[in-house]
């Protein structure tokens, strides 16, 4: 081995060790790029979703102050504002996941997040809606 | 790998995520100082004025020098936790305005 190749190596295993999170870049070999950048770009989209959820929680906070509507839309807001400060740091841990199963070759991890997502999305749904029809129904 | 393929559509990512926090930060400050609650609107609009900076300012994320970022943490961990304040943020005003109406 030449020593120009073996300084790269050294310089290599240098800048892995600055690598951080440790628990993710600690373990395993490097994975294949574009799965690194996928994995990248799905954290980033789950971030966005979180921005989602708190951007209609705000908007529900806004309308329910314009009229008189019930407490519960005020309560309604209030968890999506929650569930998206929430998702935005469990995005992180998806990442890190993610990343080591890569790193180890092990199966990806489910996403956690999903279930609660979509439970919540038809949870607030029907109330939202039982809500509006209610009133309708007892006129 | 392609050029200018999954390295270049991660970049976008990066920078459609950082003006997103921008955007719903300077959302919730407008909708806190339509409900009068000032120190809100003061910390979101902190939150997206250094969001609007980051991304405009900031080198493409995703890759470095025509390379592909390996450590992404440092970024990430900055996206979200911005999200999560602006959350925390949103949260708060949905609670004053909640108890403004007992």
């Amino acid at each position: 081995m030449s020593a120009q190749t073996r300084g790269s190596e050294d310089e290599d295993a240098a800048a892995d060790r600055e690598r951080r999170p440790r628990s993710v870049y600690g373990v395993g070999r490097e994975p294949d790029v574009q799965s690194s950048l996928a994995n990248q770009r799905t954290a980033l989209a789950w971030v966005r979703t979180a921005l989602a959820l708190i951007a209609g929680g705000v908007a529900l906070t806004t309308v329910a102050s314009s009229a008189d509507f019930s407490v519960l839309l005020d309560a309604v807001a209030v968890l999506a504002c929650l569930g998206g400060a929430a998702l935005a740091i469990s995005s992180l841990a998806s990442w890190a996941a993610t990343e080591r199963a890569l790193r180890l070759d092990e199966p990806l991890p489910r996403p956690h997040a999903l279930p609660w997502l979509v439970g919540g999305a038809v949870v607030v749904g029907l109330v939202l809606g039982v809500n509006a029809v209610l009133p309708l129904v007892q006129r | 790998m392609r050029p200018g393929g999954p390295p270049e559509r991660t970049a976008l990512s990066w920078q459609r995520s950082e003006l997103a926090v921008a955007f719903v930060a300077a959302f919730v400050a407008v909708a806190a100082l339509r409900l009068e609650v000032l120190p809100i609107a003061l910390a979101a609009g902190l939150v997206a004025i250094g969001a609007v900076g980051v991304a405009v300012a900031g080198r493409p994320r995703g890759v470095r020098h025509g390379q592909v970022d390996e450590a992404p943490w440092t970024w990430l961990a900055n996206v979200a936790v911005a999200t999560a304040v602006v959350g925390v943020l949103g949260t708060t005003l949905g609670v004053v305005e909640l108890l403004r109406r007992f």
